[in-house]
């Protein structure tokens, strides 16, 4: 039965309608509904319209599941999901249901299946399919605790439009394409606790032997049995009694704990259901490739009369019960006159395994139609569509297993071997998979109890786990305040201000016609300057290559506190952003391994920064950008390189020309770079000492006798060599530069961003008999030896021409042309010449 | 017990061999067992006849298999033996073509793909050098710029700058 869970399959029919299950009577003002297990939800839909236009004076928002519309393989058009109500301004008297709904509230009530279905609850009842639209009418009513009619909230009951208020975005009756639901956003989750109760796997049989003129059972007497009690029958027996849909019955803990009667449970004491609720968000598998004996697929869920508190096994053995009058199990029928009881639309059921009857009798008992079934394969499917509600559960009775209900709270309840656990995963999924006995614990949920022990938080779904971006964010940059004064001129400027610096303390000597006071010149150009030179008030001068960012007005530069002739702009920016946009970058060689490292190598020069190396992978069919941010500041360029919009690599540089100003900085400079080059020669004469030392016939002998030493010196030659390179480059004071050699270099060359490539050539296939890539050759390398690929198939879906692969084990597959299978030795050639490539 | 004899120039590794191979008998050859013949690498016993010195691979009725003719001898009662090996990949064709595996190599695909072929001789020293540029869509650069110097001087009123 493999994992079979559930099998999804034909017309929907969503018969949930309410009832009190206080008292299991159709007394429908019992607003007391909060008795009922919450259900809740982690998204909402809320296209809820009214084509018709028709105004309805409730609000009210439903949806079907999106993670469990699972199309089967076999009939892709037939799924399952879950609908629900999940908010709604009706009074609570007016109950909301889902499904079809009887005509009249009294009498009939007890055949149909109940779920709550009141505000802020969501009901995993709901199966679509393409021919569904028949069962849609009603499918959104409500009962009015005041009148008890059936009344729509939204439109008409008899009005076709109503499908398109259950599954928005359907289609009606009269599109003939395929009923799709689009409105899938949301999940129910079920919250139980799972040990607030124990679930019963009940099955229906019919109680009477088939007719042998007839083919019906003689009589009509629904039974629900425990599945042990099923298992025990004899084949002849369960044959000859069909099987109807499986359930799952809920015992309350209270009732074990002698609360209540556990032999005569009630059913009333569902308020324990409310107590340590856990998440459950079950995905109900499909069901493939199983053949579905009917000629009209459809499909009913849980056929349990007078319910109580049960859930409907998915994917059990479900009867087909057709829809008369008067019978038991009347679903199905489309509201005639305002009802459902007249009419007769016989609901065919998806089985696996069994036989259909169909009923082609006058009366309504003859047409009636059901599944047989000998049961014996569907005992395991039925135990794992239980499991998928995660609870704990058996497949007997109270009686049947009397150490597992016993009252009281003893541990050894939950790992009797009687006692079966469905397995929640940590995502809080279940799929069918159950443990038995002692090895319950190892179950993860087998120590949840409430809420917050489950590490699944449905508000905040743990896949993906890594909240992944796909875009760098960058900043704005804020204020930058100096304690210096920065001005942006033009060369003119420049020139002015060189020759002002030369004028403005001649302009300070006024000696009146007495002589100049050498003390108070001195003093008076303290104070204006606070050195006794005005340069020496010029921190910087750079140039940089573009228009900078200036105020709108001029001013007149000032040194100190003195105001020159010259005028100037301020500076009005810190930073300036450029940005350089590639397009795509398109691969050369269709797309392959060729267009990739080793083979194809990419570098990027980004302007005053110099050179990065790129991985291909990262830029092919990507947009290369990189975003230069020149901080006039520092006078640095850094540019960032970005795959789309995420940033994969940063480069620095040195983008503006440092004029020297005074004697002492460019002696500075001057002093540095002659100190870096005489340590840089001394390095290398190291390391020649080093080398030569070592050549020498001494040097041979000391090598012969210690070689570790010699390489141990030259390393250290070496080292110094590289150390002092290092200190010679990076003398280029004030500005450090790593990429670009100087700024004035940096300008002479290309101010784009320039990808290049290293492709690899056209003598790509190197041989004497093929010496050149291209169609020809390639033809050749496919036929010799084929293109390398990594593909699941099957040999002759490959096409034409050389196949190699790996094949699985072939154990009895393999017949020759007259069917007789391949011995084992040939099995081994055939996976061999398959490895070796097969010419089809 | 029969067989068909052939001669054929064919890839060990095609599934059909027969298709373009030449008969060499018109009626099947009748074989009389006179020892053990293993199924996978039997010894054909056969009257000789010049004319299938020329066979190189041959059907066997009874074991529904082809095979490669490896070796022909020739006994002292002039009988011509004919040393089998069987083919597989012929015998059980249709069988192979239905499987379903990982294929790792294929001529249809015609191309190198992003898989790596470790078979696929390229010579990665020799290099096509090209370039892409990529143009600024903000502003340009212009190092000719006039108002392109910044002098920062201590002085004055310090200004902040965004």
């Amino acid at each position: 039965m493999g994992t079979i869970n559930t099998d999804i399959w034909g017309q929907p029919l969503a018969y949930f309608t309410m009832f009190n299950e206080r008292t299991g009577a159709a007394d429908l003002t019992d607003p007391d509904f909060t008795d009922y297990p919450p259900f809740t939800y982690n998204e909402i839909n809320t296209d809820w319209s009214d084509p018709s236009g028709t105004t309805y004076p409730y609000t009210i928002r439903a949806g079907i599941a999106k993670g469990d519309f699972i199309p089967t393989k076999k009939y892709p058009d037939y799924s399952i999901a879950y609908v629900g109500i999940y908010e709604s301004s009706l009074p609570q008297n007016d109950i909301v249901c889902i499904g079809q709904a009887p005509n009249t509230p009294s009498g009939s009530l007890d055949y149909s299946e109940c779920f709550i279905s009141q505000p802020d609850s969501i009901l995993p009842l709901m199966f679509i399919s393409n021919r569904a639209y028949r069962y849609y009418r009603g499918a959104l009513s409500t009962y009015t605790a005041t009148n008890r009619s059936f009344a729509n909230p939204l439109v008409s009951s008899t009005s076709a439009n109503l499908k398109k208020y259950f599954a928005p975005n359907t289609r009606d009756d009269a599109s003939s394409a395929p009923l799709r639901n689009m409105s899938y956003d949301m999940a129910y989750w079920r919250l139980i606790g799972i040990r607030s109760v124990i679930g019963v796997i009940y099955v229906k049989y019919v109680n009477a032997e088939l007719n042998s003129s007839t083919g019906l059972p003689s009589t009509y007497n629904y039974q629900p049995v425990s599945l042990k009690w099923y298992k025990e029958q004899t084949t002849e027996w369960k044959t000859a009694h069909p099987l109807t849909a499986a359930f799952l019955r809920l015992i309350p803990r209270s009732n074990i704990d002698g609360t209540y009667s556990v032999m005569n449970r009630s059913d009333s004491c569902m308020p324990d259901l409310t107590l340590n609720i856990i998440p459950n968000k079950s995905v109900i598998p499909n069901l493939d490739n199983y053949d579905i004996p009917c000629i009209s697929p459809a499909q009913m869920i849980a056929g349990e009369t007078n319910a109580q508190m049960h859930l409907p096994i998915f994917g059990s053995p479900n009867a087909c019960i057709s829809s008369e009058g008067g019978v038991l199990n009347q679903i199905g029928s489309t509201p005639s006159g305002g009802g459902m009881n007249t009419g007769h639309y016989p609901l065919y059921v998806g089985y696996h395994s069994g036989e259909l009857h169909h009923g082609t009798g006058t009366s309504t008992n003859q047409r009636e139609t059901w599944i047989t079934t000998d049961g014996t394969g569907d005992l395991e499917w039925i135990m794992r569509g239980a499991a998928a509600y995660g609870l704990f559960f058996t497949d007997g009775t109270p009686t049947e297993y009397p150490d597992i209900f016993a009252a009281g709270n003893d541990v050894y309840r939950w790992v009797n071997e009687n006692m079966c656990l469905g397995v929640v995963d940590e995502n809080g999924y279940t799929h069918g998979d159950y443990t038995r006995g002692m090895a319950n614990p190892t179950a993860p949920n087998f120590t949840w109890s409430d809420t917050s022990k489950s590490p699944y938080d449905p508000k905040k779904p743990k896949i993906p786990t890594n909240d992944y971006s796909s875009a760098t964010v960058f900043n704005n940059i804020g204020d930058l305040a100096t304690l210096t004064r920065r001005y942006v001129l033009n060369s003119t400027a420049v020139e002015h201000l060189g020759r002002e610096l030369w004028q403005i303390t001649a302009d300070m000597i006024d000696d009146g016609g007495g002589g100049v006071d050498f003390s108070e010149l001195n003093e008076k150009i303290l104070d204006t300057f606070l050195t006794n030179n005005p340069i020496d008030c010029i921190v910087s001068l750079q140039r940089y290559p573009m228009e900078v960012p200036k105020s709108a007005s001029p001013v007149k530069i000032k040194l100190g506190k003195a105001e020159t002739n010259v005028s100037a702009y301020l500076m009005e920016k810190a930073a300036y952003f450029y940005l350089f946009q590639g397009k795509p970058i398109a691969p050369k060689f269709a797309d392959s391994f060729l267009d990739y490292e080793p083979y194809t190598k990419m570098e990027l020069y980004v302007p005053f920064c110099g050179t990065i190396q790129l991985n291909p992978a990262d830029i092919i069919d990507r947009d290369l950008n990189v975003q230069l941010v020149v901080d006039f500041t520092t006078g640095t360029a850094t540019g960032f390189v970005m795959s789309d919009d995420l940033v994969i690599e940063t480069v620095n540089g040195n983008i503006a020309i440092d004029i020297p100003v005074t004697g002492i900085q460019s002696a500075t400079v001057a002093s540095q770079l002659n100190n870096a080059i005489a340590n840089k020669s001394n390095a290398n004469k190291q390391a020649m000492q080093a080398t030569l030392g070592n050549v020498s016939v001494g040097g041979l002998i000391r090598a012969v006798k210690d070689p570790m030493n010699m390489i141990f010196q030259a390393q250290q030659a070496d080292i110094a060599e590289q150390r002092a390179d290092y200190e010679l480059q990076h003398q280029n004071a004030p500005v450090h530069i790593i990429g670009s050699a100087s700024a004035v270099g940096a300008w002479a060359i290309d101010l784009n961003c320039r990808l290049i490539i290293y492709y690899p050539t056209g003598d790509i296939i190197r041989s004497a008999a093929v010496p050149d890539w291209n169609n020809t050759q390639l033809a050749m390398y496919g036929k010799t030896t084929g293109f390398a690929c990594c593909i699941e198939s099957s040999i002759e879906n490959m096409g034409t021409g050389l196949v190699v692969g790996t094949a699985p084990d072939l154990r009895g597959m393999v017949t020759d042309t007259q069917g007789y299978a391949a011995t084992a030795s040939e099995l081994d050639m055939i996976k061999a010449a398959i490895a070796e490539g097969v010419i089809v | 017990m029969t067989i068909d004899l052939y001669t054929s120039a064919f890839d060990k590794r095609q599934l059909d061999k027969i298709t373009n191979a030449t008969k060499l008998n018109q009626t099947p050859v009748s074989i009389m067992p006179t020892s053990i013949i293993n199924s996978e690498a039997p010894v054909f016993e056969i009257a000789m006849d010049s004319s299938y010195l020329n066979a190189n691979y041959l059907y066997c009725s009874t074991f529904d298999r082809y095979y490669y003719v490896t070796e022909k001898r020739v006994n002292t009662a002039q009988r011509l033996e004919l040393v089998c090996l069987i083919d597989v990949r012929q015998s059980f064709k249709n069988s192979i073509k239905e499987t379903e595996c990982t294929v790792i190599r294929s001529e249809a695909i015609a191309t190198p793909t992003r898989i790596h072929d470790n078979k696929l001789p390229v010579n990665p020293t020799s290099k096509i050098v090209t370039s892409i540029v990529l143009p600024e869509t903000t502003q340009t650069f212009d190092t000719d710029a006039s108002y392109s110097y910044v002098l920062t001087v201590v002085g004055g009123e310090p200004n902040i700058v965004p």
